[in-house]
C-alpha cells in the first residue's frame, strides 16, 4: 500500500486507486471472458501460423541448418542488410520528425497547424500511392518527370544507386509527418518548470536537451521508433512499385525477397526466412518496448497558448520555413491529381506543366470495371475488419484494466501485444494460405486475417484509454459488481474511433496480405493498381486516378475525424 | 459492382429462379490481361452475364490449387503452356476438340495421357524489329550485317531502343538469338537442364553482350535503357525519335498507333546469323481452357467455331486494333502493317522458351533467367565489362540455377 498513509496531510481529494475491497459478480474467470475472444481469433490467425512456419523451418529437408542455408546465400543477406539500411532511414526519419517539431514548438498557431497537419496526412496513404507518386516525380524521361526536367545533366534517378534516393525519399515523406505530430505532442507536455530550471542552473543548450528534453520524450521517442521501425522492416509495396523491374534485384528487401523466391527455396528455408525477418521485427520491438513506459503519449491537458514570439526575423524565417515543409509534403498529392486530371495520352507522353487537362483518365482507370468492383469489395472489407476490431478490442481492453486480470498477466499480454503488432504478414502466409484454401476469395474471410494482424495494436492503443479513465467514473458499476466496459467505452469514444479509424485505414492500404491469400479473387483495391502498373508510364493518367481514389478515401476520413482521431491517440478520454 | 459480389448475387438470384426461366448461372472467365487489353476482351467476349475476372499473374495459383466451388472458373485464358499440360492442372481441365494447327495443338496436350486441353485464343510473333522507314536503310540480310548498321560501318550508325527494365524484353532478345544460332539447343533447354552449359548458349550471350555494348547505340545510353520499359522504347523509335528501331513482338502495333498515329512503322524480322537458314519465328500465345461443361460451351462461342460468320467478326474486333494474331484463318482485317503475320504464326515457329521454364530459371522481375540477363546487360552496357567476360559470367549464374532447378 505504497503512498496510502500520505493522503492523511493532502488538501486536495484523491481518490483510492486500489480495487474495492469486496468485489462483486465476475471474478478472475469474469475477465478472461473478455480476452476469450481475442485471443481465440489471434491464436488461429496468428499464432497456429506462426508456430506452423517454425515448426516448417525446421523439419524440412535441410532441417534445423534450413536457417544456416539461407544466411549464406548471398542474396538473402544483401536483402537483410537492406532492411538494416531501412531502419537506419527510420531512425532518421524519427530525427526529422523531432526537428520538424521543435520548428513548430514556438510557432504561431496557424503556422502550427500546418506544419503538423500536411506532413502527417501521407502516414494514412499506402506505400503504393507513395512508390507511385515518387516514381512520377523523378522519372527518368525530362518530358515526364519533374526532377529530370529541371535537374541539369544525365542524372537517372530510377537507375542504379539513384533509386535508394527515391525511395527513401518516399518513405520519409510518408512518416516523418507521423513522427513530427507525436514529438510535439510530447514536447507540448513537457514541463516547462523544468526547462527554466535548468535554465537557471546555467545548462547550456545542448546539455538542457541531453539533461532534461530527451528524458522526457523517452516514452513518445519509443512509440515513434516502433511504428516507424516496424514500418521499414515491413518495407514492402514502396520497392515493388517505385522501382523499375530490373532495379529489383537491386534494391531487395526480405520480404520481398521471401514472396519471388518462397518456391525456389522451398518450404523450410522459405520459412526459416519468414522467420528470420520476423525476429528481426520483434528484436526491433523488445528494443524500443524497454523504453515504451507508456503505450501513447499523454498530452499535459488542453494545447496551451504559447504567448506569441515577438514578431522579428526568427519568426519569419519560422514561418517561411514552415510554408517550405508544406509546399514540399503537398507537392506528391499534387503531381497525382495534376496527373490524374490529365488525358491518358498526355499523362503517357508529357509532364503535368504542359497541359492536356481532361476528365479522359477517370474514364480509362474504371473501364473495365476491375477497379470500381476491387473498391466495393476493399471498403466492405476494410469496414468488417474495423467494426470486428473494435468489437474483440474493447472487451480485450478492458480485461487489461487494473482490477480485472492480475497485473502479472496483463503484463505479459501486453508483451504478446507488441510482438504480434510487428509481426510481417509472410511468416503467416503459407500455413494460412493451406488452411483457408477453399474459403479463401471470399471477402469474409480476409477481413478476419486483417482484424487478427491490426488486433494486437488496437488492444494496446485501447488499454491505454481505458486505463487513464477517472476511477470515480467506473467505480460505481464496479462496486455494484456490474461490468465498467460499457462505461469505459463510452468515456474513451474518441480512442474507440481512433482505433476503428486505424483498422479501416490499415486494412483498406493493404497490399501484402491480398497479394499473398487474396487471389482467385484479387479484388483488393491496391492489388488491382498494382496489376495495372506493368506498364507504369503509359498507364500513369489511369493510375494516378487510382490512387487519388485510393488515397482520398482515408485522407477524408481522418480529416473528418481529425478532432477525435487527435484526442483519442493522444489523450484517450474526453478532456 | 465488385466482381464476387456480382458472381455471388447472380449465383443468388439463378438459384432463387429470378434470373429468368433458364436461370443459367454466369460464366466466370479468369484472364491474366487488365486495362487495355482487359477492355478488348471484354468487346471480343460479347456474352451475356459472363463474369471476368483479372487473376493477372495469380492465374498460376488458380489453377493450381483447389479453390472455392464459387471461386473455380469455368474457363480461363493462360499465357503459359507449362500450365495447361502440367500433371496435377491438366486433370482439372475438359478434353476439347481443336482445329490449331498440329504444332501448336502439341504444346497444350496433357502430358500424362497426350490428350489436347486447350485452344490458342491469341497468339503473338515475337521476332520483330520496328523502324521509322526513314531512319533505317533497310532490313539487314543477317545479324552481322546487323550489328554493322548499328556500329555505322556501312552508313551511320542506327540507335536501337532496348526495354531493359522489363525482364521479359531481354529474354525475347535472347530467345531470338539462340533459336538462329542452335536450334535443337533451344527447344531442349526447358526440359534438360543440364544443356545450359552448352556452346550455342554461351555464343548468343556473347551476341548479344557484344550488340549491347556498342557505343552510342541506345538513346541516353545503358543507363536509360536499363529503366526504360517496353512502351517507353515504342515511344522512343515512333513518338520522341530518339531511337531509330525497337525490337519488339507484333503488340507494339497498338502503342504506336495510339501514341504515335500516322508515323510510318515498318519491321523486318529478327536476322539470323550469317550463312545460315533464316531462323524460326519465337513465338508466344495465350490459351483457352474449360473447367465446367458450361466453360467449354462458352469456350466454343468465344473461338467462333461451329463457323458462324458472326463469331469470326467479334474476333476480328480485337484483330483489328492489333496485338490479337488468330491461328483462325477465317479471321481477317488486321491492320495494315501486321498483314499477313497471322499466316506466319501457321509456319515454322519456336514456342517462346521463357514461357516454359520451371524452378529457379522462370521468370519474373528479380529472379530467374530475367535476373541474368538484366545482369548481363547492366555488365555489357553500363559497366563496359568484356562482351566474352560477361558472357562467362551469365553461362555460370545460368547454369547454377539450372543445377537448382534440376535438384529441387
Amino acid at each position: 500500500m505504497n503512498g496510502g498513509d500520505s493522503f492523511l496531510f493532502d488538501v486536495a481529494p484523491r481518490h483510492d486507486t486500489r480495487a474495492p475491497a469486496r468485489w462483486h459478480g465476475h471474478g478472475r474467470y469474469g475477465a478472461w471472458g473478455y480476452l476469450l475472444p481475442a485471443v481465440l481469433l489471434v491464436s488461429l490467425v496468428l499464432l497456429a501460423p506462426l508456430g506452423a512456419t517454425v515448426v516448417a523451418s525446421v523439419t524440412g529437408p535441410d532441417g534445423v541448418s534450413a536457417y544456416g542455408e539461407v544466411l549464406t546465400d548471398r542474396d538473402v543477406w544483401l536483402a537483410l542488410r537492406h532492411n538494416a539500411v531501412w531502419l537506419a532511414l527510420a531512425l532518421v526519419v524519427c530525427g526529422l520528425g523531432f526537428g520538424l517539431a521543435w520548428l513548430a514548438r514556438d510557432a504561431g498557431p496557424r503556422t502550427r497547424a500546418l506544419l503538423l497537419a500536411v506532413p502527417a496526412l501521407p502516414a494514412v496513404t499506402s506505400p503504393l500511392t507513395a512508390g507511385m507518386a515518387f516514381r512520377l516525380i523523378f522519372d527518368a524521361n525530362p518530358s515526364r518527370g519533374v526532377v529530370s526536367a529541371l535537374v541539369p545533366g544525365d542524372v537517372l534517378f530510377l537507375g542504379p544507386g539513384w533509386i535508394w534516393l527515391v525511395l527513401g525519399l518516399a518513405f520519409a515523406w510518408q512518416w516523418t509527418g507521423l513522427a513530427c505530430l507525436v514529438f510535439h505532442v510530447a514536447l507540448a507536455g513537457m514541463p516547462a518548470d523544468l526547462m527554466r530550471v535548468a535554465r537557471v542552473f546555467g545548462a547550456g543548450r545542448l546539455r538542457r536537451l541531453r539533461v532534461v528534453v530527451f528524458p522526457a520524450l523517452f516514452p513518445t521517442a519509443a512509440l515513434v521508433l516502433l511504428l516507424v521501425l516496424t514500418a521499414a522492416v515491413r518495407v514492402f509495396d514502396l520497392v515493388l512499385i517505385g522501382a523499375p523491374g530490373s532495379m529489383h534485384a537491386q534494391v531487395d528487401v526480405a520480404g520481398l525477397f521471401w514472396w519471388r523466391h518462397r518456391d525456389d527455396l522451398g518450404e523450410g528455408r522459405a520459412s526459416a526466412l519468414a522467420i528470420l525477418l520476423s525476429t528481426m521485427a520483434v528484436a526491433v520491438a523488445t528494443l524500443v518496448l524497454g523504453r515504451l513506459r507508456r503505450d501513447w503519449p499523454e498530452a499535459g491537458g488542453p494545447p496551451r497558448d504559447r504567448p506569441a514570439p515577438a514578431p522579428g526575423l526568427a519568426r519569419r524565417a519560422r514561418t517561411a520555413a514552415a510554408a517550405v515543409v508544406a509546399v514540399v509534403w503537398t507537392f506528391p498529392f499534387a503531381t497525382l491529381l495534376l496527373t490524374s486530371f490529365r488525358s491518358p495520352d498526355a499523362a503517357a507522353t508529357s509532364g503535368w506543366w504542359t497541359g492536356g487537362y481532361g476528365l479522359g483518365s477517370y474514364g480509362e482507370a474504371f473501364e473495365d470495371g476491375a477497379f470500381a468492383g476491387a473498391l466495393g469489395a476493399t471498403a466492405q472489407r476494410a469496414l468488417l475488419v474495423a467494426v470486428l476490431v473494435v468489437l474483440l478490442a474493447v472487451p480485450a481492453a478492458y480485461a487489461l484494466t487494473p482490477g480485472q486480470l492480475p497485473l502479472r498477466t496483463r503484463r505479459v499480454v501486453a508483451g504478446v501485444a507488441v510482438v504480434l503488432a510487428v509481426l510481417p504478414p509472410q511468416v503467416l502466409a503459407r500455413p494460412l494460405g493451406e488452411a483457408l484454401g477453399t474459403l479463401l476469395g471470399g471477402t469474409v474471410i480476409l477481413s478476419f486475417v486483417h482484424t487478427a494482424l491490426v488486433l494486437p495494436l488496437g488492444v494496446l492503443l485501447l488499454r491505454n484509454a481505458f486505463r487513464s479513465v477517472p476511477r470515480p467514473v467506473v467505480l460505481r458499476p464496479l462496486a455494484e459488481g456490474r461490468s465498467a466496459m460499457i462505461r469505459m467505452t463510452l468515456e474513451s469514444g474518441p480512442a474507440v474511433l481512433a482505433v476503428a479509424v486505424l483498422a479501416f485505414v490499415l486494412a483498406w492500404n493493404d497490399l501484402v496480405v491480398g497479394l499473398l491469400l487474396n487471389w482467385p479473387a484479387a479484388d483488393q483495391a491496391p492489388l488491382v493498381v498494382l496489376q495495372q502498373a506493368r506498364h507504369f508510364s503509359t498507364s500513369a493518367g489511369a493510375l494516378a486516378v487510382q490512387a487519388v481514389v485510393l488515397t482520398a478515401v482515408p485522407v477524408l476520413l481522418t480529416l473528418a475525424t481529425g478532432r477525435w482521431l487527435r484526442r483519442g491517440l493522444t489523450q484517450g478520454v474526453r478532456g | 459492382m465488385d466482381r464476387r459480389s456480382a458472381l455471388g448475387l447472380l449465383s443468388g438470384l439463378a438459384v432463387a429462379g429470378v434470373a429468368g426461366c433458364g436461370g443459367e448461372p454466369p460464366l466466370r472467365i479468369a484472364v491474366v490481361w487488365s486495362g487495355w487489353e482487359l477492355s478488348r476482351f471484354h468487346e471480343v467476349l460479347d456474352q451475356r452475364g459472363a463474369v471476368v475476372y483479372s487473376a493477372g499473374d495469380n492465374i498460376a495459383a488458380l489453377l493450381v490449387n483447389p479453390v472455392a466451388p464459387a471461386a473455380t472458373p469455368d474457363m480461363a485464358i493462360v499465357p503459359r503452356p507449362g500450365l495447361v499440360t502440367d500433371d496435377e492442372i491438366s486433370s482439372r481441365l475438359l478434353t476439347v476438340q481443336s482445329k490449331d494447327p498440329p504444332a501448336w495443338r502439341d504444346l497444350l496436350r496433357a502430358r500424362s495421357d497426350g490428350l489436347v486441353k486447350g485452344v490458342w485464343f491469341k497468339v503473338a510473333h515475337k521476332s520483330l524489329v520496328w523502324y521509322r522507314p526513314g531512319a533505317v536503310p533497310g532490313p539487314p540480310a543477317d545479324w552481322e550485317a546487323w550489328v554493322g548498321m548499328c556500329e555505322g560501318r556501312l552508313c551511320r550508325p542506327l540507335r536501337l531502343s532496348v526495354a531493359a527494365a522489363d525482364g521479359w524484353v531481354l529474354t525475347d532478345w535472347f530467345e531470338n538469338v539462340l533459336v538462329g544460332l542452335d536450334r535443337e539447343t533451344y527447344r531442349t533447354l526447358h526440359a534438360d537442364p543440364a544443356n545450359w552449359s552448352r556452346p550455342a548458349v554461351r555464343e548468343a550471350l556473347t551476341l548479344l553482350a557484344r550488340l549491347w555494348s556498342i557505343e552510342g547505340l541506345m538513346p541516353g545510353g545503358g543507363r536509360r535503357a536499363l529503366i526504360t520499359q517496353f512502351h517507353d522504347a515504342i515511344l522512343d523509335v515512333f513518338l520522341y525519335g530518339r531511337a531509330d528501331m525497337v525490337a519488339a513482338p507484333d503488340f507494339a502495333w497498338p502503342i504506336i498507333a495510339r501514341y504515335a498515329p500516322g508515323r510510318a512503322a515498318a519491321w523486318f524480322t529478327f536476322p539470323g546469323p550469317r550463312g545460315r537458314a533464316a531462323p524460326p519465328v519465337v513465338a508466344g500465345g495465350d490459351a483457352v481452357v474449360a473447367l465446367t461443361p458450361g466453360g467449354h460451351e462458352g469456350m466454343k462461342r468465344l473461338m467462333a467455331e461451329g463457323g458462324g460468320d458472326e463469331g469470326v467478326r467479334r474476333l476480328e474486333r480485337w484483330a483489328g486494333r492489333g496485338g490479337f494474331l488468330s491461328l483462325d484463318q477465317r479471321v481477317e482485317g488486321y491492320p495494315p502493317a501486321l498483314r499477313g503475320l497471322a499466316l506466319r504464326m501457321r509456319g515454322d515457329f519456336e514456342f517462346d522458351l521463357s514461357d516454359r521454364l520451371t524452378g529457379r530459371l522462370a521468370g519474373g522481375a528479380g529472379r530467374g533467367l530475367w535476373r541474368v540477363l538484366t545482369d548481363l546487360f547492366a555488365a555489357a552496357a553500363l559497366d563496359g565489362q568484356r562482351p566474352d567476360d560477361a558472357a562467362g559470367r551469365a553461362v555460370a549464374a545460368l547454369v547454377a540455377l539450372a543445377e537448382e532447378t534440376a535438384t529441387s
